[in-house]
């Protein structure tokens, strides 16, 4: 009998049993993995407004913190860049390969650039973290998340590179929706931590 | 038995040898491979049990220095948890038979399976080198802070034993994503939800709440980890009840974890036993799913005495005693399951009733630790390592056991030693009882958890005593085991279907193919091959 | 339980032995049906067929409902004995816990709690508990507290470095005494001598962690009481090295210390003790001799010999002092 690879041995043994269910695995995969990041931060923002809750002064006395400007200009570029995935999908839902690419590049480069904000205010953090628990308890949020924002950036890469030389299309589309999925549920993430860290304090 | 044919894939030949096993992504292999490492652990963790136990054999005894007692009761406790109960019945159990049990040939993501696997064992190894080593961690499985900061545990073993958790906690956490996929998704026809077995819905209940537990865990520990050497600020004076609220959020759902994969054993093996159906399989499965869920709820009852806003204890008072209705509910339909059966006493069902009569020891004593009043006395006692033991132990352990008798010969295509796996099973109910019925007393009677040792006079003597006895009696039992299992090799051989099975797993040959099935079963009822024996009574 | 002598101590005791009667129905109900079926349903046959029942709606909801109304009673027994406990409509809660310890409204609300006769300061330290005397004479004793009898008594209790816990089987409920925190417990105890200890795991010496608490007729603490105050200045006779050595095994120094063939088996302390008397320096110090009047000096307050040493000030009173200085430089 031939060899069969694993994706294709899992959809011979399915098929018959209902299409409709099997078709998602891979999303339904990334989703559960999501909901666990989910409550990655759920600890930490528990652990946030707990230590709030039983602080005298929020942010505590003597500390200052950091500027809302950057985190402004953060949150317009986080959004743009989840509107370039979602460009990106839904060109590739279409077979438009150029308008995949030029999504990833457009939300990839958008990354790079929020990256590089965070990485200009992390000289700063570096010294807030070790001052208070406010000042750990915002490092950590915003550590956290520019390391998904990382991840994410490398999945667009390897879209990017896959997609140049021909790969994916309407049918075989699944790394592309799921890293679309990743990248709203990091945008997602940052509008929380922007709303807590910054707009709440 | 209906069925439909699908090509069976090859993959690049099942490789033999030791190779065959470090490269496998076969669920059957790496199940296996959970169940040796967390057996070893279990071993090596019972071990320091007795060396605990020998300690606290008589007053002001000294065979291990107060520093070496710290050391090995937070061992024991971890990897009691982390390295065995859990790789064992979510690893091991649950690799090799969810799988089989749904009628698939693997799990969804076989890779990634086999990178859990690695990543939880390179975690335990590196939490025993280190233990062997000196390098270890003295702050109790809870970790509590400030003890656990670097103020107070300088040592390098507490940064070992964090990094090994949290190493653990990635490997169940995408363990736990493959299981729901694999449950969700590549059932065999006719596989509706009132038609999977318990046993699988336990574990993708458990897969649900180490899914969404594990990760404030994870949290917690990062935190600490920073704190102790980047100088950052979580986990200062006057916030010592954050850690324990993260702490427990997840440990209280860790408890779930362990118990509800037994529950699920439990629940194939006394139906096959008894020759009957499971009583009220859609009661049996609703309350699992509500434990699940209510298991979330209750986590602060590990803090009665912490310091909590009394308002928000009385309601983790309510909800930590509801769980036990869900749970009775369980009990009772075990109960009937076997009223009215024929009941067939081999080793699998005797561990089974071993189950249900210390189980419930447990569920009951728990009951009485989430009265607050209660627990105002008898928190942090020998009550509540009494309790733990009676549902970990008599429940958990119990359970894995009757797991190992059922499917052992499904795994290994021999049957155990009848004769040795009863004397097993008695020594090891009268051991534990006589081991762990007494520090319910010793608690009682004052004595707190965690002491290296005692001075006379406090009536603590005899029950000590006693226990370090029983303590013995277990050890001993479990060596009958090991000797069983090694004798397994001459053991007679096992027919597909030993034990007239209900489930899929009975229906391929013992042990497995890699492919598990020739043909995959169409199923029709939740006891597909009972209705197939029905059909052909001869069999 | 340990025969309760407090209010709360005896309410926690009822609300026990109830409680255990339900909990004992449950396990003879259980194990019952256990081993009657064990018994009734062994299988006779190999191809004994049993009737293939499915589940019963009724029995369901029989033993959902029931359970689910002994936990109610349980729940509901629960929480009235909480209510009856000592600090009612204060905090609701027998025993208190504030955050900060200069949360001052919370402090008010514990004043008002209930009227008391006597508040004695608590610290837990690894691994002593220090017992502060109100009235500015410097009274404090480590791990035994002495109290008068009947009379109600509040303790205001902090912890100096990791969680320890308060708790005493005969005198009501254990609470947590945290680091940046303040916890309160209120009793009021016939005369008589209770032992407890720390319980929450904070260290090697966890285990000598003791606490004992003697109650007094007020005559005679009053006495003790005066005692302590004169004691606390100055020594009454010269030290004896038999006393040192009763002082030095029941107290807390065997937390820390080891002396060969002896109780104390503490390794905190670099150095054994089984020899000290040969040493020529005490911890180590150049130039601090060691003798009888340094040594005295050390143990009444280490912190100024050594700043940042390991060793607390234990508050030894000036009697003590000098019968530990007898007993330890006996030990060559
Ligand atoms: C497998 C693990 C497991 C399981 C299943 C449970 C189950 C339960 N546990 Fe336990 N528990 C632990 C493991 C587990 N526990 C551990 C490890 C600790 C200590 C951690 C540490 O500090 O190190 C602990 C500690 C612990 C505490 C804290 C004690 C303290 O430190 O002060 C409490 C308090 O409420 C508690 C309660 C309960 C309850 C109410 C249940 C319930 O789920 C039990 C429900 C079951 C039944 C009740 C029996 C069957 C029911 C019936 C037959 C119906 C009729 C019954 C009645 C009407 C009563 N547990
Ligand atoms: C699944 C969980 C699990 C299991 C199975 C056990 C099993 C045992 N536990 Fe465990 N225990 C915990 C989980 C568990 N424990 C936890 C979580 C804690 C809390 C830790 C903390 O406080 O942080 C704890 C704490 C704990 C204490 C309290 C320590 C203290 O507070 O000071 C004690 C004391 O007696 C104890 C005893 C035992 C004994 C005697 C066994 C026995 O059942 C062990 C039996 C097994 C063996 C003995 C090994 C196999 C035997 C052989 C290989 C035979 C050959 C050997 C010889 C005869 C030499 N345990
Ligand atoms: C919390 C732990 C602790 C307790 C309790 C304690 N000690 Fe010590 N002790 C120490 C440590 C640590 C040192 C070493 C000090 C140093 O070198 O900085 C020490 C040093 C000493 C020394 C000097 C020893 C040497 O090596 O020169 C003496 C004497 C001594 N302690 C006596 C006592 C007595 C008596 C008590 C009880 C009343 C006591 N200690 C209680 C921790 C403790
Ligand atoms: Cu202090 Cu334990
Ligand atoms: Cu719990």
């Amino acid at each position: 009998m031939a060899q069969v690879s694993l994706r294709d041995r899992n959809l011979t043994q399915t098929r018959d049993v209902a299409p409709a269910r099997q078709k998602n695995v891979g999303l339904l995969g990334v989703s559960l993995f999501i909901a666990s990041e989910s409550m990655f931060f759920l600890g930490l923002f528990l652990a946030w407004f707990f230590m709030r809750n039983t602080s005298d002064a929020w942010p505590p006395a003597g500390v200052t913190p950091p500027p809302i400007a950057p985190a402004i200009f953060n949150t317009a570029v986080a959004l743009l860049s989840a509107f370039a995935v979602g460009l990106a999908d839904r060109a590739i839902a279409r077979d438009d390969r150029r308008g995949l690419v030029g999504g990833t590049v457009v939300a990839g480069a958008l990354g790079v650039i929020f990256m590089a904000v965070q990485a200009i205010e992390f000289t700063e953090l570096a010294t807030l973290a070790q001052s208070s628990a406010y000042g750990s308890a915002f490092t950590f949020l915003l550590l956290f998340h520019v390391l998904r924002v990382f991840v994410g950036v490398i999945l667009m890469a390897v879209l990017l590179v896959r997609a140049l030389i021909g790969h994916f299309s309407s049918k075989r589309r699944l790394l592309v929706q799921a890293t679309a999925m990743y990248w709203y549920f990091i945008t997602g993430v940052w509008l929380v931590v922007f709303a807590v860290l910054y707009l709440i304090g | 038995m209906a069925s439909i044919s699908i090509p069976i894939p090859l993959r690049e030949r099942a490789k033999s040898g030791v190779l065959g096993w470090l490269a496998t992504v076969d669920h059957k292999k790496i199940g296996i491979m959970y169940m040796v490492m967390s057996f070893a652990f279990f071993i090596a963790a019972g071990l320091m049990a007795l060396l605990i136990r020998l300690q606290l054999a008589a007053p002001n005894l000294q065979v291990v220095d107060p520093n070496t007692y710290n050391q090995l009761f937070t061992m024991h406790g971890s990897a009691m948890i982390f390295l065995f109960t859990i790789p064992m019945l979510v690893g091991g159990f649950g690799n090799y038979f969810v799988p089989l049990m749904i009628g698939a040939r693997d799990v969804a993501f076989p890779r990634l399976n086999a990178f859990s696997f690695w990543i939880t064992l390179g975690a335990g190894l590196v939490m025993l080198i280190g233990f062997v080593f000196g390098a270890r961690s003295d702050a109790a499985w809870t970790a509590y802070v400030p003890y656990s900061t670097k103020a107070y545990s300088p040592t390098v073993g507490m940064d070992i034993w964090l990094i090994g958790i949290i190493l653990l906690g990635i490997g169940s956490t995408l363990g736990a994503v493959n299981f729901l996929v694999t449950v969700y998704s590549m059932r065999a026809p006719g596989m509706t939800a009132w038609r999977i077995p318990m046993f699988v819905w336990a574990m993708a209940t458990t897969a649900v709440m180490v899914l969404l537990a594990t990760p404030v865990l994870t949290a917690a520990l990062i935190m600490l980890v920073a704190d102790r050497n980047f100088n950052t600020q979580f986990f200062v004076a006057n916030r010592v009840q954050l850690w324990q609220h993260m702490f427990w959020f997840y440990s209280h759902p860790a408890v779930y974890i362990m118990i509800l994969p037994a529950m699920g054993i439990i629940s194939e093996i006394i139906p096959v036993f008894s020759r009957k159906p499971l009583f009220g399989l859609r009661a049996v499965v609703i309350s699992t799913v509500i434990i699940g869920l209510l298991g979330f709820t209750t986590w602060v009852h590990h803090m009665f005495v912490s310091g909590v806003d009394p308002a928000i204890e009385r309601f983790f008072m309510f909800t930590t005693m509801v769980i036990a209705v869900p749970t009775g509910v369980k009990v009772f339909n075990w109960l009937a399951t076997l009223w009215g059966g024929s009941l067939n006493f081999k080793t699998p069902l005797l561990m089974c009733l071993g189950f249900l009569a210390t189980f419930v020891i447990g569920g009951i004593s728990g009951v009485m630790q989430g009265s607050i009043p209660i627990d105002q006395y008898v928190h942090n006692s020998y009550f509540v390592v009494a309790h733990f033991h009676y549902v970990l132990f008599g429940g958990s352990v119990f359970g894995i056991f009757a797991a190992l008798y059922y499917w052992g010969p499904k795994i290994t295509g021999r049957m155990f030693d009848e004769k040795l796996g009863k004397l097993h099973f008695w020594l090891m109910f009268i051991g534990f009882n006589i081991t762990f019925f007494p520090m319910h007393f010793l608690g009682l009677q004052g004595m707190p958890r965690r002491i290296a040792t005692y001075d006379p006079g406090r009536g603590w003597e005899l029950g000590n005593l006693i226990a370090t006895i029983g303590a013995f009696i277990l050890a001993f039992s479990v060596l009958i085991f090991i000797i069983n299992a090694i004798k397994l090799r001459h053991g007679e051989r096992a027919t597909d279907d030993p034990w007239e099975g209900n489930t899929l797993e009975w229906s391929t040959s013992s042990p497995p193919p890699e492919y598990n099935f020739l043909e995959i079963p169409t199923v029709t009822s939740d006891r597909p091959l009972f209705d197939e024996r029905m059909r052909t009574p001869h069999m | 339980m340990v025969s309760p002598v407090t209010r709360d101590a005896a309410l926690i005791n009822d609300l026990y032995n109830v409680i255990l009667i339900f909990a004992i129905i449950v396990f003879i109900l259980v194990e019952g049906l256990l081993i009657y079926s064990v018994i009734r349903f062994r299988r006779r046959s190999a191809d004994e067929m049993p009737q293939q029942i499915h589940g019963s709606r009724t029995l369901e909801l029989v033993w959902t409902v029931v359970p689910a109304i002994v936990i109610a009673v349980i729940f509901a027994l629960s929480v009235d004995t909480m209510s009856r406990m000592t600090a009612r409509g204060t905090l609701s809660n027998p025993v208190a816990h504030v955050h900060a310890i200069n949360d001052v409204a919370a402090r008010q609300r514990v004043e008002r709690a209930q009227p008391v006769d006597l508040v004695i300061e608590v610290i837990g330290r690894q691994w002593v508990w220090q017992y502060k005397y109100p009235g500015g004479d410097g009274v404090m004793t480590n791990e035994e507290l002495v109290v008068p009898a009947n009379k109600n008594i509040r303790l205001d209790m902090t912890a100096a470095d990791v969680i320890h816990a308060w708790w005493m089987p005969q005198l009501g409920p254990m609470i947590y005494v945290n680091p940046g925190e303040m916890s309160y417990v209120w009793f009021n105890v016939p005369p008589g001598e209770y032992i407890g200890q720390c319980n929450v795991y904070c260290g090697v010496a966890h285990a000598r962690m003791i606490s004992k608490v003697r109650a007094l007729p007020q005559a005679e603490y009053d006495e003790w009481y005066a005692k302590q105050a004169a004691a606390s200045s100055a020594a009454t006779r010269p030290g004896d090295p038999e006393i040192g050595r009763d002082l030095f095994m029941n107290g807390s120094c065997i937390a820390c210390h080891y002396i060969e063939g002896t109780k104390a088996q503490g390794k905190v302390a670099p150095r054994d003790l089984t020899k000290f008397a040969t040493y020529p320096t005490i911890a180590q110090l150049d130039g601090f001799e060691n003798n009888a009047e340094n040594l005295a000096k050390w143990l009444r307050d280490p912190q100024a010999i050594k700043p940042g040493t390991a060793m607390p000030n234990l508050n030894l009173k000036a009697q003590e002092i000098e019968d530990l200085v007898a007993y330890l430089l006996s030990l060559k």
